[in-house]
């Protein structure tokens, strides 16, 4: 039960949460390019940043930390981010028709998304002991965690008119599930006796969870399944843009050997371990250290069992309309509907400074912060450009009272090209 | 090129990451208020099932056999060995044709099985094992007969092809079954006793060439029983002394490290088993117990001490399932000293037995018998109610123990711990645990301060509800680092009755107890 409350609340602390709502757009390639790129992102509109870096740096936490923390907590909580790694190629079409550019993909997605509430919060990292003698509801609490990796290949289609652009890309994935935790626990009621002789558990628990493959002996092959990105540009001469992206609408099969599937309402009244006889008193004690109601738990019938789940389908738009040489503002929003994240809406300004130099100011709310803002800055010398950033330099500034924390750096380098094709750049 | 070269660099960090996210440990204290162990201790949690019985009021009885001593059929009679011995030598140098016997031998072996005269043996078990050392230059052929050895109304037979010697001689071993034969001992007249009739030939082989055979060559052959064990023997049993000085344990309060215990009653009895077909004069001439803790002796104090008792011989009823009805003889002790002999907690009784079988010599005409599984048996009954006294009567008990922190993702790192009991029983109880490190050295105790008090009794003297105690076991860091660090625990339970009267157990009668701790958790996650 412990473990099941910790990683309800925190999962794997080996998770380094990393996103950022600017995301590369599909039609500003008129070079084959080649990228790496890398970016965290991790936060809850009300758990501070400080216990939040504590937790995963795998610090001690004191019970200051613990009260700041549980002091800041709403009725409901979210907590989240996720990272990615992607080494990315486009290469631009010739002779044919229907694409102007292909691309290419390698990434590794990791998304950690919960909702939790602080009873929850206290009795993981306080205890029940000041909740004895009465009951502690839990109502809505999940925790969700996925890493996958991603091959991904696509091609775009620039159709133009004299006064506009329309761009259309579309790209396939094929999806490798390494991990896949996900916990729901509802309609829970948790009742420790007031002299602890009991702990009567009554709760509603969904799970599925896919440990290493053991069988396969392929540690991180766990499942397997497709996706499709789909990305729309309009661009118009007078300077405004319009950029609309469908991502990650896909799934994945987890294979049933490395799966663990419990679903049920279960009643539990845990009174201690049981043992029958005299002589079995000193195996008993020494068995008190392990989990022992995570063992009551174990006994209620999870099975193995094969299961499909989605990608956390993100949709994203974005309008901006540049003014001059110089200068460009844009606005959008994000939003991921499978997951408990908050619609984002951003804005950007961005200052071309410099032939080699571009800075561009972040305003955003929502997502798992509520008011961020950031500073990313590009810089190119000869064929290389290097971006990086953060969008939420705020709570760095104050972290009492901002949330969230992220950056992201992308390294790319531009290759000439013998049969360029003008593709016109934002 | 050097591009790629970084974006090699790039793409090998990328899986790296990708395959290797090396996990942080945060960790924290938690309080924890939760129940760890329950249980019910009754009656049978203390006492072996078998040996307890119920009355229909639920009264315990105490009900206890134990063997005080066995006279072994071995004693009664010795087994025979050897069968045959034969050596095969010539005078004079000669050569011998294929199929030339050379043996031929028949055989009239008599046993000595002292002034037993034994006319019938059935094994159980057994195996007739044939050496044979061979110095011939050609193989033999041996056929070995025991006429007087059927099963299933076939004799023994044995036959073998002995190789030629190698380098100048050559040994060969074989052994043949003869579980289930039954050896006539009758001889081949059918008028003596210990006798078996054997027949050997033996052959150059037929199949072979002519052979050399010298002075110096022999033919060596010896056939024996192993492994013997008898289902049945018939004849006369010559009369055997008996002469038993000797211990046995007495399992029943190992548990007991100290106090005492008295017994309202104690039920007790001998009875002497003679499942030989053979007369038996026997006399008791010491039984006592002996407590090796205090090293505290009683004897035994009865009019049969020293007493000859005559035991007629058991009966065949010649049926096949139970083949023997044997005579018994039934000592009551009840009207003796036993109870101070159980009340002293022995570990052993000591006994002193001296007899005689056949006492008066071959009165059957030769028809002593002895079956398998029948024998002389002395055995000590005891029925004892369990209706007692106790003072400091202390049960104890060492369990291995081991409790490692470092094999979980959270451990104990101090906590206050209650024991709750439920008694039902009418005694007050005291429970320590003792704890030994690695060495078995004593390094600390948890110390329940409090008593677990009785269950009140009725005016019947029955305990029809029961008490409740609460026992504080604080465990500070320091005692909780200990407790890490044993390995064998040692419980010690303390008995009180603390009443006038004896009280009686019922079955009912149990104890419940549960340990609660309000304890700090050290989480790593």
């Amino acid at each position: 039960m412990k473990k099941i409350l910790i990683i309800l609340l925190f999962g794997y602390s080996c998770l380094s949460i990393k996103a950022q709502q600017g995301s590369r757009w599909i039609n500003n390639f008129s070079y084959p390019h080649l990228s790496f790129e890398t970016s965290y992102y991790i936060g809850s509109p009300s758990l501070h940043n400080r216990f939040i870096n504590k937790y995963f740096e795998g610090a001690y936490l004191n019970d200051a930390t613990k009260n700041l923390a549980l002091s800041t907590l709403d009725k409901k909580n979210i907590l989240g981010g996720n990272n990615y790694y992607q080494l990315f190629y486009a290469y631009p079409a010739s002779n044919v028709h229907f694409a102007n550019l292909f691309f290419f993909s390698l990434t590794n997605t990791s998304i950690l998304d919960m909702s939790f509430e602080p009873q929850l919060f206290e009795l993981v990292f306080s205890g029940n002991t000041k909740f004895a003698g009465t009951d502690i509801l839990l109502n809505e609490n999940s925790f969700y965690f996925t890493n996958f990796s991603q091959l991904k290949g696509g091609f775009s289609k620039i159709i133009s008119s004299a006064s506009r652009t329309h761009t259309i890309a579309l790209s396939a994935a094929l999806n490798v599930g390494s991990s896949h935790n996900y916990v729901k626990i509802n309609n829970t009621r948790l009742h420790t006796a007031a002299d602890a002789t009991a702990i009567d558990i009554e709760t509603k628990l969904n799970m599925q969870w896919v440990t290493e493959n053991i069988k396969s002996n392929i540690k991180y092959f766990n499942g397997i399944g497709t996706g499709l990105d789909i990305f729309y540009a309009y661009e118009c001469l007078n300077g405004n843009n319009f950029n609309f992206w469908l991502k990650d609408l896909g799934f994945i099969h987890w294979f049933e050997e490395s799966t663990l599937h419990l679903e049920s309402d279960t009643a539990i009244n845990f009174e201690g371990l049981v043992f029958d006889d005299f002589t079995e008193i000193a195996s008993a004690i020494g068995r008190l250290n392990s989990d022992t109601l995570a063992e009551s738990f174990n006994k209620t019938v999870a099975q193995q069992k094969s299961f499909r789940t989605y990608l956390p389908l993100s949709i994203q738009a974005y309008f901006s309309h540049t003014f001059n040489e110089t200068f460009k503002a844009g606005a959008g929003f994000q939003n991921y509907p499978n997951l408990f994240k908050k619609p984002m809406f951003f804005a950007d300004l961005h200052y071309q400074l410099h032939p080699t130099l571009k800075i561009t100011q972040s305003f955003s709310y929502g997502g798992y912060s509520n008011f961020s803002a950031g500073l990313n800055m590009m810089l190119s010398f000869k064929d290389f450009l290097v971006y990086i950033g953060s969008d939420h330099l705020t709570s760095y500034i104050n972290n009492d009272l901002f949330r969230g924390q992220g950056f992201f750096l992308r390294i790319s380098k531009k290759f000439n090209h013998h049969e360029t094709r003008t593709i016109k750049h934002q | 090129m050097k591009t790629f070269r970084v974006f090699f660099l790039l793409f090998i960090i990328f899986f790296l990451k990708a395959c290797f996210k090396e996990p942080q440990s945060p960790s924290w204290d938690t309080s924890v208020s939760a129940p760890l162990l329950k249980t019910s201790l009754g009656i049978h949690s203390l006492i072996t099932d078998s040996l307890i019985h119920t009355d229909s009021a639920s009264f315990v009885y105490l009900v206890y056999k134990n063997l005080l001593y066995q006279f072994a059929p071995d004693s009664l009679l010795k087994k025979p060995d050897t069968v045959s011995h034969v050596i095969y030598k010539i005078p004079f140098n000669a050569y011998f044709p294929p199929g030339q016997e050379i043996i031929n031998k028949s055989e009239e072996k008599v046993y000595s099985f002292g002034k037993s005269q034994i006319s019938t043996i059935l094994l159980k078990k057994g195996l007739l094992k044939f050496n044979v050392s061979n110095t011939l230059e050609e193989a033999i052929k041996l056929n070995y007969h025991i006429p007087s050895a059927t099963k299933n109304g076939t004799s023994l037979k044995f036959a073998a092809l002995i190789p030629a010697a190698q380098n100048g001689g050559l040994n060969y071993t074989s052994t043949v079954d003869i579980s289930g034969y039954k050896l006539n001992m009758k001889g081949a007249s059918g008028l003596s006793t210990n006798t078996l009739n054997t027949h050997i030939n033996a052959f150059i082989n037929p199949s072979g060439d002519s052979t050399r055979i010298t002075i110096h060559d022999k033919f060596q052959f010896t056939v024996q029983f192993e492994k013997l064990e008898m289902a049945f023997i018939k004849g006369f049993f010559e009369p055997v002394d008996i002469n038993a000085k000797d211990a046995t344990p007495v399992e029943l309060f190992d548990l007991i490290t100290s106090g005492s215990i008295n017994f309202e009653q104690i039920q007790a009895d001998i009875l002497i088993e003679n499942g030989y077909g053979v007369d038996l004069k026997l006399k008791i001439n010491d039984i006592s117990s002996y407590n090796e803790r205090t090293q505290n002796e009683v004897a035994l104090n009865a009019p049969i001490l020293g007493q000859t008792i005559n035991l007629i011989r058991a009966t065949e009823t010649g049926q096949k399932q139970k083949p023997v009805i044997p005579s018994y003889y039934f000592i009551d002790f009840s009207e003796t000293n036993i109870k101070n002999m159980f009340e002293n907690l022995p570990d052993k009784f000591y006994f002193d037995i001296e007899g005689q079988t056949n006492p008066m010599g071959n009165i059957s005409g030769g028809n002593d018998f002895y079956y398998n599984g029948f024998g002389l048996n002395v055995f000590l009954n005891l029925n004892i109610p369990l209706s007692i006294k106790a003072h400091d009567l202390t049960l104890s008990e060492n369990f291995d123990f081991s409790l490692n922190k470092n094999n979980s993702n959270s451990h104990i790192t101090h906590g206050n711990f209650n024991l709750i009991t439920d008694n039902g029983f009418p005694f007050d109880a005291e429970v320590q645990l003792y704890l030994y490190d690695a060495d078995n050295t004593l390094h600390d105790s948890l110390m329940f301060n409090n008593l677990i008090a009785a269950a009140p009794l009725n005016q019947n003297n029955i305990a029809e509800s029961s008490t409740k105690s609460i026992i504080d076991v604080p465990i500070p860091p320091q005692k909780m680092e200990k407790l890490y660090e044993t390995h064998t625990i040692r419980i010690q339970i303390k008995f009180n009755t603390n009443h006038a009267d004896y009280i009686k157990l019922y079955d009912f009668y149990k104890m419940d107890l549960q340990l609660t701790g309000d304890f700090n958790l050290f989480v790593t996650h």
